[in-house]
């Protein structure tokens, strides 16, 4: 009875000893220094963001930004078009996606499992990959330079299709309306035929099984849907910077790009902060949506049997249209893109084909005398940069990812589980580029004994690892959830070390979604621009960067060359992860 | 406490606490046993039993009161001494089982001997030593993912045991089988025991698995330790309303009898002086003493017949009188179906009497609600 009493509770020696004791718990340890990390790649950034934007004595860049003369043009102006874009995006997505989720789950349309397929294809293709087949179709004499396919043919584009608000929504609706399609297919799929026919038992009509049950499961991916996409489209920034730049169409992102490129940094990181602002009070709704508590309607993936609707005569040209759509969105472009970077003339895809642009020698006639990608050693240089960035951040995500799935999943309910799981995925609240300027603005100038990083490798590397926390959070979260408790309590058991049993239990059992969440990250760095574009220097330059570069400057075929690389590389990259998913675990196969 | 005084009980809890935040989850338990013994904590879930097995492990720290092995506290919730797991010499079956999944069996069975740094030509002796205890010897090259369910639990104890630990602790191990292996797994973990000696600490809510296999029992409810003894004591002197109707098979009857001029009545049924007793009571009658018949005749408890299951040759036979169901086990019952009458006559004394209050209500609707029933595996 005298075992626990309040007096021993309070005294120092007692506290003293349950922090010896807590520190010798794993979860606490790794958490900890977890926590360090985190604080190091989000928080600290993030203080010393909002820090520049108030310490500048003369003229407070919050007021520049938003009330004085130029603030219609560096703020309003654009945050309408952002906030338009995101609008537009969002709905088209949800009507897209959501659509073609109902057509490939719900009915009995021939070929939906193909569609399915490619409707979650998309997210290949990085964004500016769509705008610049865009381009090499659609780009009218505007702004001067080359033009598209459809001008050289004598179609007058007009230049509300060539540039601006259209083909930017245009573009990133084909790129994000997979991301509604695979939440809202889930959904769908997890509304079994149970569910309908106790409802068709309770003497439901159709029309009311649709509108009472159907719809309320699905309602809450729809709405996450719309959220998410929105989001991506406030936050894009290669794809307004190809098609709107131009023709000086701004949205916040490619105004906070402007700003810091033309050496206007403390406008730049108070847009950075008003551009986080946006897109984090959106998906913060989002995440809230897609949490916990409704978390049935995607989680229960396989929905048993499902009654599919007959489309009778109207199955064909749902079909044609789905399919329409998504060939528009994944094989069209690729097609422009690999055939637009063969063309001796921009735009003439059906004239004479030359690999110049691929394997030619410097020829001052053509592109002021720019070699071929494949020799110009530039381009190697950034090539090699881009897959060490990729493997870099990949590694260093999969260390985090397992000490973040850790504390997460084995201290569930504890204030430093939560504070980890909350920290990262606070990256998903900030759109790439302004992540960027946060690292400049942190790591621009020394800290204390640290040299600057701008412009090192090191500081590309951490940006990254940043960036993609997210992903490295749910791979470790959902690797670790299905690592039992028990295994690694029976090696405690038998006496085992915390190294050893780190070595011998748990990272074999997760190394598969470790590899997987770690070539994901891996796709995302290879393929990123708006992280990076404020990042590199002619010193550590990257395929995006070059790409982005050639296409403001006019060089179509070598920028579309590029970009074909950078898919290959994805491609490859997934591809070669599903092997080695398949070599990693000889015990997982039956 | 001490069931011994001549010789250090191998296992001791001495005023054992564990704390949830405000739940206390173990809350004061004294227990002690001697070397070899069995060792059942038996209980309902949420009783504790999981979470004293889980201390002696070594994966929680009690927040009060002493562990100790053979006289050395392994751990303590008032000074914080607490050795660690892998040096505790005992071993532990999860009731997952917890095979990993990414080592043969007998990579599963060699691991821990790795980890306690026996040579290599000793840890191949002993695993092919362990395997054939269990008959599993041809399983050896396979992967846990690749055998059955009674396959996986026998690799769980060829592992458990294979350091040869003084202290073997059973979660719950057979809640996974089917009825058939249960019984089976049963007698082969007796078997096991017998050949290694050690000490065993055994979880389970099954009160026939207790019955069998245990050499001591504590019952346990919210907690506490209802009763501690040898099965056998349990069941002839049951200490407690819910252990009367925890255990048994089937459970005692407990009936709810007025005490009138000295004498208990329950139904219109005078069942024998009440002695000093004055306050309504609890009367327990094992199945086995009630008696049946077609017929009624004065002293009879009139039943509404529900139904009969042959056990070894003999009836176990409900009824139903006034909402309360009663349990006879009889050589050969009388006809009936269900809804017909039966007479049902109680021995002249109960087995048991206890204080019939609002706590022994709550026990047994607990007892009754962990499904004890008629468990016939």
């Amino acid at each position: 009875m005298s075992a626990s009493t309040p007096a021993a509770a309070t005294t120092p020696g007692f506290l003293l000893w349950r922090l010896r004791r807590a520190l010798r718990q794993p979860v606490v340890v790794i958490g900890l220094g977890v926590t360090a990390v985190l604080g190091i790649l989000v928080a600290v950034p993030l203080a010393r963001l909002i820090g520049e934007t108030i310490t500048f004595d003369a003229g407070s860049p919050w007021t520049d930004v938003l009330a004085s003369r130029l603030s219609e043009n560096l703020f309003w102006g654009p945050l309408v078009a952002t906030l338009t874009v995101g609008l537009v995006v969002g709905i088209a997505s949800v009507v897209l996606g959501a659509g073609m989720a109902w057509l490939v789950v719900m009915t009995d349309a021939p070929g939906r499992r193909l569609i399915g397929f490619l409707a979650s294809l998309p997210f290949v293709l990085p964004s500016f990959a769509l705008a610049l087949a865009w381009e090499s179709v659609f780009r009218n004499d505007r702004v001067g330079g080359r033009v598209g396919l459809l001008w050289e043919m004598g179609i007058a584009v007009p230049d509300w299709l060539s540039w601006g608000l259209v083909p930017v929504c245009i573009i990133l609706t084909a790129h994000y309306f997979s991301l509604v399609f695979l939440l809202v297919a889930a959904a769908l799929a997890s509304v079994n035929a149970d569910l309908t026919e106790a409802a068709e038992m309770a003497g439901a009509s159709r029309g009311r099984v649709a509108l009472g049950i159907t719809l309320p499961v699905v309602m809450p991916a729809v709405v996450a849907g719309f959220l998410l996409a929105f989001a991506e489209g406030v936050s894009n920034f290669a794809v307004p910077a190809l098609l709107g730049l131009p023709v000086r169409f701004q949205t916040l992102s490619t105004r906070l790009y402007g700003s810091i490129s033309t050496g206007q940094t403390e406008r730049g990181f108070v847009l950075a902060v008003l551009l986080i602002v946006v897109a984090g009070l959106v998906l913060f709704a989002a995440s809230r949506m897609t949490g916990n508590r409704r978390s049935y309607a995607t989680i229960t993936g396989k929905g048993g049997r499902r009654r599919t609707l007959a489309l009778g005569r109207w199955r064909w040209p749902f079909v044609a249209i789905a399919a329409g759509i998504c060939l528009a969105t994944t094989v069209a472009p690729a097609l422009v893109l690999a055939l637009s970077s063969l063309a001796r003339r921009s735009g003439q895809l059906t004239g004479e084909l030359t690999l110049h642009y691929w394997t030619g020698a410097s020829d001052p006639s053509i592109a002021q005398g720019t070699e071929g990608v494949l020799r110009n050693p530039q381009i190697i240089d950034a090539a090699v940069t881009t897959l060490l960035l990729g493997v870099s951040v990949a590694a260093l995500s999969a260390l985090l990812a397992l000490g973040i799935g850790y504390v997460v999943v084995r201290g569930k309910g504890t204030l430093l589980s939560r504070g980890v799981e909350l920290m990262s995925f606070l990256p998903f609240l900030i759109p790439g580029i302004a992540l960027g300027a946060t690292y400049i603005a942190l790591f621009g100038r020394p800290i204390g004994p640290l040299p600057a990083l701008y412009g090192t490798f090191a500081l590309l590397v951490l940006a990254g690892t940043a960036a993609t926390l997210p992903f490295a959070a749910q791979a470790g979260r959902s690797t670790m959830g299905q690592v039992s408790g028990d295994l690694e309590e029976a090696a405690v058991v038998a006496g085992a070390s915390m190294p050893r049993r780190l070595a011998a239990i748990i990272v074999p059992l997760s190394l598969r979604g470790l590899l997987a969440g770690g070539v994901l990250v891996f796709v995302k760095m290879v393929r990123d621009l708006s992280l990076v574009v404020l990042l590199v220097t002619p010193s550590t330059t990257l395929l995006s960067v070059i790409t982005f570069r050639y296409a403001s400057e006019g060089f179509a075929q070598f920028a579309n060359a590029i970009t074909v690389v950078i898919a290959a590389i994805s491609i490859g990259a997934t591809l070669l992860a599903r092997r080695l998913e398949g070599a990693a675990q000889p015990w997982a196969e039956q | 406490m001490s069931s011994d005084s001549s010789e250090i009980p191998a296992i001791e809890f001495v005023a054992l606490r564990k704390a949830f935040g405000t739940v206390q989850a173990v809350d004061g338990v004294d227990i002690a046993v001697p070397a070899g013994s069995f060792l059942v904590l038996l209980g309902p879930s949420g009783c504790g039993k999981t979470t004293i097995l889980r201390m002696l492990a070594g994966l929680e720290s009690p927040t009060g009161g002493e562990i100790r092995f053979s006289g050395g506290v392994v751990a303590d919730g008032t000074r914080g001494t607490v050795l660690p797991p892998g040096r505790r010499d005992a071993g532990l079956v999860f009731q997952s089982y917890a095979l990993w999944p990414h080592m043969t069996v007998s990579g599963n069975v060699e691991w821990p001997l790795k980890v306690a740094r026996w040579s290599s030509v000793a840890r191949r002796q002993r695993v092919s030593e362990v395997l054939d205890l269990l008959d599993i010897t041809e399983l050896a090259g396979r992967y846990p993912g690749e055998i059955s369910g009674g396959q996986q639990q026998r690799v769980a104890i060829a592992r458990t045991i294979g350091p040869r630990p003084s202290i073997l602790l059973f979660d719950e191990p057979l809640s996974n089988l089917d009825a058939k292996l249960r019984v089976e797994m049963r007698s082969e973990l007796l078997r096991v025991h017998r050949a290694t000696g050690a000490t065993s600490v055994y979880v389970t809510h099954d009160q026939v698995e207790a019955m069998t296999m245990a050499s001591h029992v504590a019952v346990m409810r919210r907690g506490r330790v209802e009763q501690f003894g040898a099965p056998r004591a349990l069941l002839a002197d049951p200490s407690t309303p819910f252990v009367a109707s925890f255990i048994g098979t089937p459970p005692a009857n407990l009936v709810p009898a007025e005490v009138v001029d000295g004498h208990f009545w329950y139904g219109g049924v005078d069942l024998g002086p009440a002695g000093n007793t004055a306050e309504p009571s609890l009367l327990m009658y094992r199945a086995e003493t009630l008696a049946l018949f077609a017929a009624d005749a004065p002293g009879l408890l009139r039943l509404e017949f529900g139904d009969a299951t042959p056990v070894a040759g003999r009836d176990v036979v409900t009824g139903w009188h006034d909402g309360r169901r009663l349990t006879a086990v009889v050589e050969q019952h009388p006809p009936a179906s269900a809804g017909d009458p039966l007479f049902l006559r109680f021995p002249a004394r109960p087995q048991a009497v206890f204080a019939h209050d609002a706590d022994a209500a709550a026990a047994i609707a607990e007892a009754s609600a962990s499904g004890t029933g008629i468990a016939l595996e």
